[in-house]
């Protein structure tokens, strides 16, 4: 179903989960935190470099309704806030499996992004900038991709999982430049052009590669350049990505597995996550819709955090239990949150002023909450932070300089806005 | 310059222009007497052909080491991938690698230059260059604006019409979306939102050579030339523009006011400047009609009305731009016009023009800029010159030692007369910068006048303005009351006739009480107004000197505007004399400063092949040793009574020897290979550039037999639709149906190229800069759209290679297909080896063979 109010943005094209498990699917949350047998031999690139996993609500995941509740106020709207594992904070009662994850996970109350356009907020949190005419900055998964993938990785270092899309690599490098852009697995589908073409034998494409390498290696007497060997290399690492193209196939996973992040869309796609981080994958973003609720917030709310919940917390837990949290920087993000006032229509608008963004994992205090709102939730009174304060605190987790300045056209441009800076306090 | 001496430098310039037939210890020495000769002899009008001049400027400007010319074969694919954007078809290439004549390579050029394709190639490289692949602005709904295929067609028309190259950047500058005729040119504008500040960078950028970017919050912090006031004054030009969306027409033009100023403070010091006129970069600030806002629109802004100035700021900015007069904006132009060609700028990169990056030989900038202007801006006939010049149809290879022109005696002759060069310059330099800086600092006293004056005028316009209204108030007033008093006036008189009759009707009938009354009214009313008048009056006496004041006050008030109006037009002009001495200064200070750092990476690079001269006259040395040393071991060894000490010595002394020699050798060689990076950027050696989506997509397609096939599939209807047109001659005929199929067959593949460029273009509004990513390298492996492509079908490339009996055969076809050139015997031998004997098993090596060219470097690359 298409939704004919609002903006008509990407985020309003929204479709009504058939699942209606909501807040039924808590009962399942049991398996969540029990003990389970780490898996022996991680390949080995896991562990040791750093990752990012981003989840990006899309549309704009209500505050209220998750990490900042204001329970029995005029804009506190219908729900209870609950207890967490660190004792003395509460987040929304439509989180209880994070809500036991939480001594592992930190939240930033006091974001004020003064924007409130789904497009700018985007470019606000993606890349840590206001948008600008004159210049466009890359997506913090390009970034991540260029500083944190080793140079030879033949897998994508930035790959977003989302319902739809998929097809070539998106645009959202800016000046490091395509080889760093992102690649969309469409409901879980593997990138494009990862399959042999069928009709041509292994033999055969051998053969065809063996004939292109004697004619390469002929060339390379005439004139051998740094363009000449990475358009060599890009074949080979394209020979590997084939190769392994099982790792973006989640049904190789244990079923009791895909069991524990519930059989659905997006605990699918939490479980194929966890198995391109294992794989060496630098940035993973894993999107999820659709939370621009104009209308009926509180009910969209059941139904969107009911379906994140359970996986999310998974993830969580899975990431810990396997000795990956310390080198994964996990972000939950938005491009706003919501109103603290009510509408009309039971529904919450677009909302930049006061709202929250959740971390944890590597290089990240475990626990902490920073920042926080008023009574009511309609601004931000202690530790006020935007997206460039997110942003460098970002790079800084994962050992990044956000003073590094990357060399664009003969252009020398710092990775992150030189005007912001770090929110050490969330420093572990 | 005396005549005769003119003709002496320009028959040693002629001689110079055929290497071959001087002994090489002289070429050096005949090169920088040619260079200095050549920079004496500017005034003098040189007759020869540009391209001769090219490479007696790029030989000169340092020691070598030059690389041959291309082959045949390198030739003709490089010119056609830069003339027409795709690679020759395999007759083509036969019959070009056949033909004896000598003069074959000036003939294809011509023959590329009128090809239909020539003017698609350059379009796409121009939009590739303005529009940097930004996508095409689509609010508020996209057929109110300009379509990516509207503004390419516009731009193939212009190139297939060969308009000069500053008219259609003039057309571009200009553009406003009104003629329908140039309506596309506006897409520069829309696609960047009209927005000032990114249309003065890329004007900036891509107009001028400069990238201000970094200027526009302040002085740039490294590179001196670009300062804030350059921003500032490009942005003037741009900052009334605003997109206007025209709802009853359902179309977005680019309309411009006639007021919008704009001012500047650095963010660093502070200092800024309350009044910028428009200027080009280095240019004199624009002086512009004063216009009172009442007369300074055709059509006044409103609601839902576009404006238009009588005086239009960007209009001026094209016009100045595009007269030939403006060094900046032709040398750009000549700079990307001759990178598209040797895929590099002469000063590079292309916008970053400034005195501590000079090119690489900034007389031959110059001579390219001004016979650009010369040509009247002919893209053809600029680009027909360079692409014959032998600087453009070097080979792409490393040239061997051997090809190194000098000799170390004449090569330090060479370096001594640059070395003194140098030490000229330096010796004036300081001179110049204090010029320049007391200019400056004059200019900065200057403009404080200026501004007093510009604030003092202000200011006198607005008590102007004042007393103005004062005084038209008090003589409203005045004249009111007069006004009233007449009427008044008038009412009295005829009271009192009246009352006078009333008086002597009473008196004639003294009893009648309603007459008496009536009298009594009159004298009543007249009495009245009496009164009235007599306030009015006093009134009139009362205002009468306070218009007279006010009248007094405004004459002063005038006298004192026009007297601040003088001062500001005094100011105004030694304004401009100080500006006009600080940018001359500045000037003559940054140019020799560029010539400067251009000398001394010249003397850099002549340092490089000095010491690979030493290093190599070294290494011959030791190898002599060598060869000494082991001479005389044999000769010890062929002793009759062997003195075993003496044979030991000889042998270590042979062994060092040969250990020193091997040394020697691989520092040469090392020092050998380090010059081949300052070859490529003086343009020594051709420079190997990877192909742009859209050469890829085409060359492929051509590769492939793609585009024969549906060459050959469309030339039927294409022909018939051409003999329908009777009004045609048979040459126009010819011409018509080469048109006509081309731009059939550019339809029927432009979405095959689209899906190179989604895949191989840069990210919007980017440079491009090269990088290969796996997805390319998986597209092009396994994507269905390219496998299709390699298997035999219809007489493609795999199809008639799956017919052909002999391996040799194979290997030809196969070579002059992909790579437009013929086989090698290695290439030949490895074809005959992996040959199918059996005819069902040769379609799938042919696909094989076919894939593995393409995906070669040699394809990739245009060497």
């Amino acid at each position: 179903m298409k939704c004919h109010y609002a903006c008509q943005s990407e985020e309003h094209l929204l479709a009504r989960r058939q699942f209606l498990g909501t807040m039924a699917g808590a009962a399942g949350g049991a398996m969540i935190g029990m003990p389970r047998v780490v898996q022996a031999a991680l390949p080995e690139l896991a562990g040791k470099r750093k990752h990012i996993l981003v989840f990006y609500l899309a549309g704009g995941l209500s505050q209220l309704e998750s990490w900042d509740p204001k329970p029995g106020t005029d804009t506190g709207g219908p729900f209870r806030a609950i207890s967490t594992s660190v004792p003395g904070t509460h987040i929304c009662e439509l989180l209880p499996h994070t809500a036991g994850q939480m001594h592992h996970l930190s939240i930033v109350r006091s974001v004020n992004t003064k924007e409130n356009d789904h497009g700018k907020g985007k470019i606000c949190m993606t890349t840590g900038r206001r948008q600008e005419p004159v210049a466009e900055y890359p997506h913090l998964g390009a970034v991540g991709a260029k500083m944190l993938a080793p140079e030879q990785l033949p897998l994508p270092g930035h790959i977003h999982i989302s319902s739809r899309g998929g097809g070539g690599p998106g645009s959202d490098a800016a000046f490091l430049g395509p080889k760093y852009a992102s690649i969309t697995l469409g409901n879980g589908e593997p990138p494009q052009n990862t399959a042999r073409p069928a009709g041509l034998s292994e033999a055969s494409d051998a053969r065809r590669n063996a004939f292109r390498a004697a004619a390469n290696a002929r060339f390379a007497r005439r004139r051998r350049t740094a363009d000449s060997d990475a358009f060599i290399s890009s074949f080979d690492q394209a020979q590997q990505l084939m190769e392994r193209r099982d790792v973006f196939d989640v049904t190789k996973e244990p079923a009791a597995d895909l069991e524990r992040y519930g059989n659905h869309e997006f605990g699918r796609h939490c479980l194929l996550a966890r198995r391109l981080l294992e794989n060496g994958v630098s940035c993973v973003q894993v999107n999820h819709s659709n939370y621009d609720t104009h209308y009926e917030n509180f009910d969209f709310h059941i139904e969107q955090l009911g379906e994140f919940d359970r996986p999310f917390a998974t993830l969580v837990a899975d990431l810990v239990d396997r000795g990956m949290w310390n080198d994964t920087l996990l972000i939950v993000m938005a491009e706003f949150g919501r109103t603290p006032k009510i509408n009309n229509y039971f529904g919450r608008d677009h909302w930049g002023t006061a709202w929250s963004v959740l971390l944890g994992g590597c290089g990240i205090r475990p626990g902490a909450t920073i920042g926080k709102t008023n009574a009511n939730g309609t601004e931000v009174v202690d530790r006020e932070v935007d997206h460039g304060h997110l942003f460098h605190t970002y790079l800084r987790a994962v050992g990044v300089d956000p003073a590094l300045k990357i060399d664009a056209g003969g252009r020398s441009i710092p990775v992150a806005d030189p005007a912001a800076s770090a929110i050490t306090e969330l420093l572990a | 310059m005396p005549a005769a001496a003119a003709k002496r430098a320009a028959e040693l310039r002629h001689s110079t222009a055929n290497w071959g037939t001087i002994p090489r210890q002289s070429r050096g020495l005949i090169a920088i007497v040619a260079w200095i000769a050549a920079t004496a002899a500017h005034a003098v009008a040189d007759e020869r052909p540009l391209h001769q001049r090219i490479d007696e400027f790029t030989a000169s400007a340092s020691l070598g080491p030059a690389a041959p010319l291309a082959s045949d074969a390198d030739f003709l694919r490089r010119v056609y991938l830069d003339l027409v954007g795709t690679i020759p078809d395999v007759a083509t290439a036969r019959a070009f690698l056949a033909d004896p004549a000598p003069d074959k390579r000036a003939v294809l050029i011509d023959r590329l230059l009128a090809d239909p394709r020539f003017a698609r190639h350059i379009a796409t490289t121009f939009d590739v260059m303005l529009m940097e692949r930004r996508r095409q602005r689509a609010l508020p709904g996209s057929e109110w604006t300009i379509s990516d295929d509207a503004w390419r067609e516009y731009l193939r028309q212009s190139f297939a019409d060969n308009k000069p190259l500053n008219q259609l950047a003039r057309e571009i500058l200009s553009a406003d979306g009104v003629d329908p005729a140039l309506r596309p040119a506006v897409k520069f504008y829309f696609d960047r939102d009209g927005d000032p500040d990114l249309l003065a960078r890329d004007i900036g950028r891509l107009f001028f050579g400069r990238d201000l970017q970094c200027a526009q919050c302040h002085d740039h912090p490294l590179v001196a030339d670009y300062l804030q006031a350059d921003y500032y004054g490009l942005k003037a030009f741009v900052n009334r523009g605003l997109l206007f969306d025209d709802a009853k027409e359902k179309k977005l033009f680019y309309a411009e006011n006639a007021d919008g100023e704009v001012t500047f403070k650095s963010v660093f010091t502070g200092e800024g400047r309350d009044y910028v006129l428009p200027k080009l970069p280095q240019g004199p600030p624009v002086s512009e009609p004063v216009l009172v806002t009442a007369e300074a629109y055709v059509v006044a802004p409103a609601k839902n009305v576009r404006p238009i100035p009588k005086y239009s700021r960007r209009a001026q900015l094209a016009a100045l731009a595009t007269d030939g007069g403006n060094d900046a904006f032709n040398r750009n132009l000549a700079n990307r016009l001759w990178a598209m060609m040797t895929g590099r700028g002469l000063v590079h990169p292309l916008d970053m023009v400034h005195s501590a990056n000079p090119a690489v030989e900034s007389r031959l900038l110059a001579l390219l800029a001004d016979e650009l202007v010369k040509m009247k801006f002919d893209t053809r006939a600029f680009l027909r010159e360079v692409a014959l010049s032998e600087t453009y149809q070097r080979a792409s290879e490393m040239p061997t030692p051997a090809d190194l022109p000098v000799d170390a005696t004449t090569a330090a002759a060479t370096m001594a007369a640059w070395q003194s060069q140098a030490e000229k310059l330096a010796s004036e330099l300081p001179g110049l910068e204090a010029a320049a800086k007391s200019t400056a600092d004059a200019f900065d006293a200057t403009y404080e006048k200026f501004s007093t004056a510009a604030a003092a005028r202000e200011a006198a316009t607005k008590a102007h303005g004042e007393t103005k209204k004062a005084s038209d108030e008090v003589s409203t007033a005045l004249a009111a009351a007069v006004k009233d008093a007449a009427v008044k006036d008038d009412v009295l008189k005829a009271l009192v006739e009246a009352r006078v009759k009333a008086d002597a009707a009473v008196a004639k009938l003294p009893d009648d009480k309603p007459l008496a009354e009536a009298a009594a009214q009159f004298k009543n009313r007249a009495n009245e107004v009496d009164t009235q008048l007599a306030e009015l009056r006093k009134l009139i006496n009362e205002k009468q000197p306070q218009v007279q004041a006010a009248s007094l006050k405004l004459a002063d008030t005038d006298k004192l505007l026009q007297q601040a109006a003088a001062e500001l037009t005094v100011a105004r002009a030694a304004l401009d004399t100080a500006e006009a001495g600080a940018r001359d200064a500045r000037l003559k200070f940054r140019t020799a400063q560029g010539e400067a750092a251009e000398l001394a990476a010249r003397i850099t690079a002549g340092q490089a092949v000095l010491d690979y001269l030493a290093l190599s006259a070294a290494a011959a040395q030791s190898q002599a040793a060598t060869h000494a040393a082991n001479q005389h071991y044999a000769d010890v060894k062929a002793q009759a009574s062997i003195a075993i000490d003496e044979l030991l010595a000889a042998e270590d002394a042979g062994l060092a020897a040969a250990e020193k020699a091997a040394d020697d050798a691989m520092a040469a060689s090392i020092a050998w290979k380090a010059l081949a990076d300052n070859a490529t950027v003086r343009f020594l050696l051709s420079s190997f550039k990877p192909l742009s989506p859209e050469q890829l997509g085409w060359a492929t397609m051509q590769a492939v037999g793609l585009v024969d096939r549906q060459a050959t599939s469309l030339a039927e209807q294409a022909k018939k639709d051409v003999e329908a047109k009777a009004e045609l001659s048979p040459e126009q005929r010819d011409a018509e149906q080469v048109r006509l199929l081309d731009a059939r067959l550019e339809e029927k593949l432009r979405g095959n190229v689209k899906c190179f460029v989604s895949l191989f273009g840069q990210e919007p509004g980017q440079s491009a800069t090269f990088q290969a990513t796996v997805h390319q390298a998986l597209f092009l492996a396994n994507a269905g759209v390219v496998t299709d492509w390699i298997k035999p079908a219809e007489s493609n490339l795999a199809d008639r290679l799956a017919k052909l009996e002999q391996p040799a055969d194979v290997a030809n076809e196969l070579y002059l297909g992909v790579l437009s050139r013929l086989s090698t015997d290695d290439e030949i031998e490895r074809v005959t080896d992996s040959w199918p004997a059996t005819n069902e098993d040769r379609a799938a090596v042919a696909s094989e063979m076919v894939w593995g060219l393409l995906t070669s470097t040699e394809f990739r690359f245009n060497h």
